[in-house]
């Protein structure tokens, strides 16, 4: 897990780091134009455990919600434009702006001085403390910053709190993204603490008995809004919008409604600092949410169902991937089958180099080639192309394998007598060979079809919200692993089975001639 | 008919040619038998003459169409369909029933109508002793009646000539005299057809003429009584 976050954040940094530049000069002067021209704004946003961030509400999925979901609503009014969330996961977002996927990154963006290479900052809409989180009654917690000196704490990836905890020397242990499983593994065990942003601390930490969170703070951390580096005008209107909420107080009432209006955002505001905290009535409805876990009865008969939409929804696209990407591997496939077996020492050189190179390096990083790289080249691929052609290609060398295996199986005397009978290769391939060749490559094809269906889980990289990628947004938002898990199991099951079902008449027909009751 | 002339083929790996000057004609409907030991170049002049294989010199003539060697492979083409040929391993399609096996070449490259093809292809399997058969895979069928279909398929394209190998060698040693009737049955329909086995016995009894292939040539030939082993 560690080892495959880290090697994404590294490949998914280069490639983008020069795939920038020529996204930012496309979009260069017109985002603000555009966003008023079609009343939009579209904001990039991880909803994958955002609370109180982005997130969608636990008791109906269905809704996002969160203090940057009503900041975002307010920001766009105020530009003549109606908020469009789109969704990114946290540590790309910057990249996934760069891209041109959205017009603003708004979701806990650390004002940090390397960031202004790739984008442009807004001014400052929220501060926030670092606060450490421990196991409570744990008499070897580390509550100083000296004391996590070569202890295990977990933060998100390239946070403040990580470089915070790296200089104090202290094991830092990042997600991919959960900000539920951080706390989860401090609760079981698997670290001694946890040092995130406040707003998170009280979310996740300050609701679960079992963790406390250690007086005072460790550092502080300034929230902006990153637009697209060139995009002046659009920068200047944020800020314009975000210097009148905060006169008119509605920054105040705003962070105030989700719990989370502390001294240091009074203080960047320049209100005087807060007196006593009054009813939180988001928090409130967050912590009779998730506080304890919902009762069996409770998750089927109401909670579950509320996840028919989404799950539908992501089964489509994933069974729909899955199909388009099996077909395009099959003909490809089949291309290279044909090239590696019947071409010239050249067209069968080229075959095998790119089966090998398909085949030997993983589906992960052909997808991060394809989505963040290949606009350096100025092609800039729709996220479900992209993540079709990904899986589609990948599976072609799996598939043209099958069918260079399918084709040795049959005997060399057949093409040999329909060429006697007068039959040209052509002919002789589609109507001697290749029944035959296929009803060797079909087992293997069942079982690629299935496993393509999994892999597709690997296009939430390119922001496509399918099967796995829905689940853990919903089992963070619900803070429910388990439940939701066997549910999402179901529904991969509810399109495996008639899969590979159907693989088994394929079998069965093109097989038909070696069973006794034909005859 | 077929007609040969001076054939010469060479394999790059081999020092000696596999076939050295080989002429013989053969008139139409005859009943020939190529005899050698293995090794001879039986299945090389078989796969010369049914244009699966280059020659490095000479003519191959059926019915006076002609094959030189310097026509190249696409000159090979024209004895596809022409002449027929009856594999050792048979290779019948498995995944199609006899009278498919039958069909399909007619379908495709003559575009015969199904209906026409099956006609015609029913027909022959019943001349052959196959009519209860028709609908079985190869898979289920003897060896005696598998040899039958690829009999009939080949004979479906309506070739001038048909060449077998080693019919007798893959078959029960009783079944040899049912492979010598079935030649007689084909023999009816006028076509020309080559044998190609090692054995003796049978040469001897199903042919009317005998060529003997020892290294590469024919060094004998003659009606099968006069021939001696």
């Amino acid at each position: 897990m560690n080892a495959r976050s880290a090697l994404r954040a590294l490949l998914v940094g280069v490639a983008a780091a020069a795939a920038s530049p020529a996204a930012a000069a496309g979009a260069r002067g017109g985002t603000l134009q555009a966003v008023q021209q079609r009343r939009e704004l579209r904001w990039g946003a991880d909803v994958f455990g955002g609370a109180p961030y982005v997130f969608q509400d636990p008791m109906d999925p269905n809704h996002l919600v969160g203090f940057e979901v009503e900041l975002a609503d307010a920001i766009a009014r105020r530009l003549g434009a109606k908020a469009r969330p789109a969704a990114g996961a946290w540590d790309k977002l910057l990249d996934l702006l760069a891209r041109g996927d959205f017009d603003v990154a708004l979701n806990g963006i650390e004002v940090a001085e390397e960031k202004r290479r790739v984008c442009l900052l807004s001014r400052p809409y929220y501060a926030a403390g670092e606060r450490l989180s421990v196991r409570r009654g744990d008499p070897g917690a580390p509550r100083t910053l000296e004391a996590v000196k070569g202890r295990r704490v977990g933060a998100l990836p390239g946070s403040l709190a990580q470089r915070i905890l790296e200089r104090a020397g202290a094991v830092v242990v990042t997600y991919d993204g959960g900000q539920d499983q951080i706390y989860d593994d401090l609760r079981l065990g698997r670290t001694d603490a946890v040092l995130l942003d406040d707003p998170i601390a009280h979310y996740y930490a300050d609701v679960q008995p079992e963790l406390e969170t250690v007086p005072g703070s460790f550092g502080e951390v300034r929230y902006a809004v990153a637009v697209r580096l060139g995009d002046e005008a659009l920068r200047d209107a944020i800020d314009g919008a975000l210097s009148e909420l905060a006169r008119t107080g509605r920054l105040r009432a705003l962070y105030q409604r989700w719990g989370i209006w502390n001294a240091e955002t009074a203080a960047l505001l320049g209100e005087p600092p807060p007196a006593r905290p009054g009813l939180a009535e988001a928090w409130e409805a967050w912590r009779a949410a998730v506080g304890r876990p919902p009762s069996l009865r409770e998750r089927l008969l109401v909670r579950y169902p509320r996840t028919f939409g989404l799950f539908a929804r992501a089964a489509g696209l994933t069974l729909l991937l899955t199909l388009s990407s099996m077909a395009l591997a099959m003909a490809v496939g089949a291309l290279l089958a044909a090239a590696r077996r019947y071409g010239a020492a050249p067209v069968r050189w080229l075959a095998v180099g790119v089966i090998e190179l398909v085949r030997g390096t993983p589906l992960l990083v052909q997808l991060i080639m394809i989505y963040f790289g290949l606009p350096e080249l100025g092609v800039k691929l729709d996220p479900f192309v992209a993540g079709w052609l990904g899986l589609g290609l990948n599976y072609a060398a799996a598939e043209a394998e099958n069918y260079r295996a399918g084709l040795e199986s049959v005997p060399v005397g057949q093409g040999e007598v329909a060429t006697t009978l007068g039959l040209s290769r052509l002919q002789a391939l589609r109507h001697v060979i290749a029944p035959q060749a296929l009803r060797i490559a079909v087992p293997p094809m069942t079982n690629d079809v299935i496993a393509l269906l999994k892999d597709s889980s690997l296009v939430s990289l390119v922001t496509l919200t399918e099967l796995t990628k829905t689940y853990s947004n919903l089992a963070a938002s619900m803070r429910d692993h388990l439940g939701l898990g066997l549910v999402v199991a179901a529904w991969y099951l509810l399109l495996g089975l008639p899969l590979a079902r159907l693989g088994r008449l394929a079998e069965r027909r093109l097989g038909r001639h070696l069973r006794r009751a034909a005859a | 008919m077929i007609r040969v002339d001076a054939l010469v083929k060479r394999y790059a790996s081999l020092a000696a040619p596999a076939l050295r000057r080989v002429s013989f004609e053969v008139a139409s409907g005859q009943l020939v038998a190529i005899l050698g030991r293995s090794g001879a170049g039986k299945s090389t002049l078989l796969r010369c003459l049914v244009g699966l294989e280059r020659f490095d010199e000479g003519t191959v003539e059926v019915d006076g169409v002609a094959v030189r060697a310097e026509d190249g492979p696409r000159g090979l083409r024209v004895l596809h369909g022409r002449v027929g040929l009856v594999p050792q391993s048979l290779d019948l399609f498995p995944h199609l029933s006899a009278l498919d096996n039958c069909t399909l070449a007619p379908r495709i490259v003559k575009g015969e109508r199904r209906a026409d093809a099956e006609a015609r292809a029913s027909r022959l399997l019943g001349r052959l002793g196959l009519e209860a058969e028709q609908g079985a895979y190869p898979e289920h069928l003897s060896g005696g009646q598998r040899q039958r279909v690829a009999i009939a398929r080949a004979l479906a394209m309506e070739p001038r000539v048909l060449l077998y190998d080693e019919p007798t060698s893959s078959l029960d040693p009783s079944l040899r005299e049912e492979v010598g009737r079935t030649l007689l049955t084909v023999k009816e329909s006028g076509v020309t057809q080559l044998v190609s086995t090692h054995d003796w016995e049978f040469a001897r009894s199903a042919a009317e003429w005998v060529l003997v292939l020892e290294g590469g040539a024919i060094v004998r030939e003659g009606e099968p009584g006069q021939i001696v082993g």
